[in-house]
């Protein structure tokens, strides 16, 4: 009996110790970093100098995570476009993440300078880009028209380009992975290694060359993404080719591309060697010399699958995140592994099993018991032994899918409002339907059973593979739907991972929210709100939440056929002192139901009060309120030493944080107990199954 | 000490000049006003809300100031040679609308007051509201949509012509007027709630009891 419910109890309890008592230990999350974005400037944005004498000698900006200095870089240029840098970046300390260039301060004169940095990200290999704008000599405010619509623009690259580049090595790795644990272990205790070695000669065709294929796509795919990050950092075509040629072989990506390379040939290579090792060479038999040389070769294609996914999960949102680093990569990791024991092995029994099913019955009949001999005995087997690994990979992928979730999404604010949150529903959408039909799959197989266990006891022999075979076409057409779900499921986890999740876009730092807010969110360099008024919501964007120059973004929230149409939206600033305002702002619409403007509204700190007002055609207009307190640049600047350090923890970030770990706690355990309760079903179903089909694993 | 009393008269000039330009922006504000030629003769019309600024809840309503425009100086509304209407009442009617709600409110001349016009209501709810003004002046049949503004400003200077409908053009635009607001941000010491939020309440309330 190879699967032992004593045993499936300490591997659940392992893993549910391992990945969920952490949790309850875990000092609140004090810092959350993502791509190298700025945490502060020397020279601050929008900031003014009089003469050129005080424009600095040298600018550095401190960013979030450690930027690749080859890479990376701070440009600063005049209103015609000319550098006024040294072309001299390099790091300067912190922890390798304060990147400072010097200036040719000769060159100064009065103006408008804009410096504009651009950062490939050591820690997680992701490319971010900005500039911001700061005027020498021109009084007390920029000259008009001088001055950019956005002054200050941090942007992270996000590339559909390279999600889709990224899609066949999520794809490629699961297949691979998938295939090869359930080559290695589905056929597992069959008895007699004779047969044993017929199926996998059987089999060998459609293993090894699918295999071969994915794995040149998979090191195609993994070129790709540094022709693409190098597209996206440089400026000119000489800057192009010089910064590819960086990033292949002088730059931590470069690292993992060429592990990925080397990867992706021990893969094709093992796989081909695995193919002529189980080859027939006589009468349908292999040599045992052979043999033993088949399954080193899965094992090291076991282990290439292994290092590609690693070098997935190490470079991962997880590898950003300040505390706890190192667990998010082995949650990653582990997360990654199961999906693609659990998906790959669906695929390999649509692909690979499903049509070799008669052929298999036709070469072990007479060489094993009439009933196991049957296609249907053969598929109820295998399909009970993959529901025994798939339930217990429901669980692992539920709990360590739940503490990634936990890690990068803090609160249901970011969950609803961010494309991280967003992408990671679609995800979550795609993923029930795939449970729902592995559970139904689970009954279809009980109710198999039972005509099975019929049969035997009354010794009906159904000698017709065709008529067989024709019964479990309900069984394929789901298994295939089940499996383009599971392809979906892969291509939206190909954009989160080109996703920035919400805690990699702030510093971390909550300024004070109005406790009347229902749900709202403020971070130094975005302050995300969400507002209601006559049962509608909408979210309001400030960015950066500095004083200075900001975009403001009004989302309106819902399904627009009921809640109706808008025609404008404006925004009412007024200090809570009374000291300045009220200002007005119009906003400019960017579609149905997003409005923005940009402009130096908020120009002091201090508390702010702000009145929204949605105009609607033929309803009463939507006016929302909230305050806010908003800080100076200099002042995140200042905060932002405090960023590593766990003891400032600020108190609203607390309580948003410890109001998702119970429900992810609970929520791992409510899967837990479901994978468990489901896993001890399927082994008592495969004990009866081995039972009836008279398999011992002592047979041989 | 001879910088000092420069700087101390360059000060107060220029406090007088800022004290007079926000003066005037702020009676431009309160109403928005057109100036329309109306069976080949012009005359100013005046519209906004009684009692700005105006909160929910508050008696309030739409008025109107109407007045012949000073022939030699058309554009200056309060030019010496403007003459106020009186008895328009009979003919002008105010639709006022917020929302999808619309409702016709007669006109009446304010006391000691002549040219000036107003429609009492009381504004129930923090919106835009519409006033239309429509009836005959000059024998000619006017119809005009004010609408008040969310959004402060210098409001509208435009001296542009537009013909409006038949023997109607409208030849100059100043300012606007603001829309009514929630007492949210003035009440004191308690938050105000309005009437209508009471209904919405009271409703809420209602609709649970009846659910448990």
């Amino acid at each position: 009996m190879p699967f032992k419910i004593k045993s499936l109890f300490v591997v659940t309890t392992l893993v549910f110790l391992i990945i969920i008592i952490p949790l309850f230990y875990l000092p609140e999350i004090t810092t959350v970093k993502g791509h190298a974005i700025p945490d502060s400037y020397t020279l601050e944005p929008n900031s003014l100098h009089e003469k050129s004498e005080s424009f600095p000698s040298s600018i550095s900006i401190l960013f979030s995570e450690r930027p690749e200095p080859k890479i990376s870089h701070i440009h600063v240029t005049n209103s015609e476009g000319e550098r006024m840098d040294n072309n001299d970046f390099k790091i300067t300390g912190e922890n390798d993440r304060r990147g400072t260039v010097t200036v040719d301060k000769n060159r100064i004169r009065d103006g408008i300078y804009s410096i504009s940095w651009s950062t490939l990200s050591l820690d997680d290999g992701h490319v971010a880009k900005g500039t911001y704008v700061v005027g020498v000599g021109v009084g007390s405010s920029l000259p008009a028209g001088t001055v950019p619509k956005t002054v200050t623009d941090n942007n992270i690259v996000y590339s559909p380009a390279m999600a889709i580049v990224k899609i066949p090595i999520v794809v490629g790795e699961v297949y691979v992975l998938g295939f090869v644990f359930s080559q290695l272990f589905i056929w597992k205790d069959i008895p007699k290694q004779e047969l044993r070695n017929i199926i996998h000669s059987l089999l060998r065709r459609r293993f090894t060359n699918s295999i071969i294929v994915i794995s040149i796509v998979m090191a195609i795919a993994a070129t790709l993404i540094p022709v693409f990050q190098s597209t996206t950092i440089s400026e000119t075509q000489s800057d192009y080719f010089k910064n590819l040629v960086l990033l292949y072989f002088e730059t931590t990506n470069g690292i993992a591309w060429l592990i990925r390379i080397i990867s992706c040939f021990i893969i094709a290579f093992a796989a081909y060697y695995y193919g002529r090792a189980v080859t027939n060479e006589s009468n349908g038999f292999i040599y045992a010399r052979s043999r033993n040389k088949g399954t080193i070769l899965l094992f090291i294609l076991l282990t290439g699958a292994s290092i590609f996914i690693g070098t997935n999960s190490f470079t991962s949102h997880s590898s950003s995140i300040a505390s706890w680093s190192q667990l998010g990569n082995i949650a990653d990791f582990a997360h990654s592994i199961v999906v693609s024991i659990w998906i790959g092995g669906l695929m390999y029994i649509l692909y690979v099993l499903l049509p070799n099913v008669i052929t298999i019955s036709n070469n072990i009949s007479g060489k094993m018991q009439q009933i196991i001999a049957q296609p249907k005995s053969i598929l109820i087997l295998i399909l009970s032994r993959f529901s025994v690994v798939s339930t217990i990979c429901v669980g692992v992928v539920g709990i360590t899918g739940l503490f990634l979730a936990w890690l990068h999404i803090q609160n249901m604010d970011e969950l609803l409002l961010s494309d991280y949150g967003r992408t990671l529903i679609v995800k979550l959408s795609l993923i029930l339907p795939v449970v729902i039909l592995g559970g139904y799959h689970q009954f279809w197989i009980s109710r198999k059973l039972k005509v099975l266990d019929f049969e035997r006891v009354n010794n009906v022999n159904d000698s017709s593979n065709t008529n067989s075979i024709q019964r479990f076409s309900s069984l394929k057409t789901s298994l295939k739907i089940e499996c383009i779900l599971a392809l979906g499921v892969l291509c939206v986890a190909s954009f989160l991972t080109v996703t920035n999740p919400p805690t990699a876009s702030q510093n971390n730092e909550i300024v004070q929210l109005n406790p009347n807010d229902d749900m709202s969110s403020a971070v130094q360099d975005e302050l995300v709100r969400t507002l209601e008024t006559q049962g509608i919501h909408i979210s309001l964007v400030i960015s950066p939440f500095v004083t200075g120059f900001n975009n403001f973004t009004v989302n309106i929230l819902g399904n627009t056929e009921s809640i109706g149409q808008f025609s404008n939206s404006s925004i009412e600033f007024r200090k809570s002192d009374l000291s300045l305002g009220p200002i007005f702002a119009n906003l400019a619409k960017n579609n149905e139901t997003s409005y923005s403007v940009n402009g130096g509204y908020l120009s002091q700190p201090g508390v702010w009060d702000i009145k929204v007002t949605v105009k609607r055609p033929n309803s009463y207009d939507l006016n929302y309120r909230t305050s806010f307190t908003v800080n100076k640049s200099g002042e995140s600047m200042h905060d932002q030493h405090h960023v590593d350090s766990p003891e400032v923890v600020d108190d609203d970030n607390r309580n948003q944080t410890s109001s998702l770990t119970p429900l992810v706690i609970g929520l791992s355990i409510v899967v837990t107990i479901l994978s468990t309760y489901f896993c001890i079903n399927a082994l008592k179903r495969l004990r009866t199954i081995q039972q009836n089909l008279g398999l011992n694993s002592h047979q041989e | 000490m001879k910088n000092k009393f420069r700087l101390m008269i360059l000060t107060s000039l220029f406090s007088i000049l800022v004290g007079g330009f926000s003066s005037t922006v702020q009676d431009t504000w309160a109403h928005e006003s057109r100036l329309y030629n109306i069976g080949n003769k012009d005359y100013w019309i005046t519209v906004g809300s009684i009692g700005e600024p105006v909160y929910v809840d508050d008696k309030s309503g739409a008025e109107a100031f109407i007045r012949t425009a000073d022939p030699s100086n058309p554009l200056d509304r309060n030019a010496n040679g403007t003459k106020m209407i009186e008895g328009l009442e009979k003919d002008l009617k105010f639709e006022v609308s917020a929302g999808d709600k619309k409702k016709i409110f007669e006109i009446e001349p304010a006391f000691d007051d002549p040219g000036h016009y107003e429609a009492f209501f009381y504004p129930t709810i923090e919106t835009t509201y519409n006033y239309r003004l429509f009836g005959t002046i000059n024998n000619v049949t006017v119809n005009f949509d004010f609408q008040c503004q969310t959004t402060e400003g210098e409001g509208n200077q435009d001296n542009s012509t537009k013909q409006i409908s038949e023997g109607v053009v409208q030849k100059a635009q100043r300012g606007g007027f603001g829309c009514i607001t929630s007492r949210t941000e003035v009440s004191f010491p308690e938050p105000y709630v309005s009437n209508n939020e009471l209904v919405g309440m009271l409703n809420q309330t209602k609709v649970n009891s009846t659910s448990n």
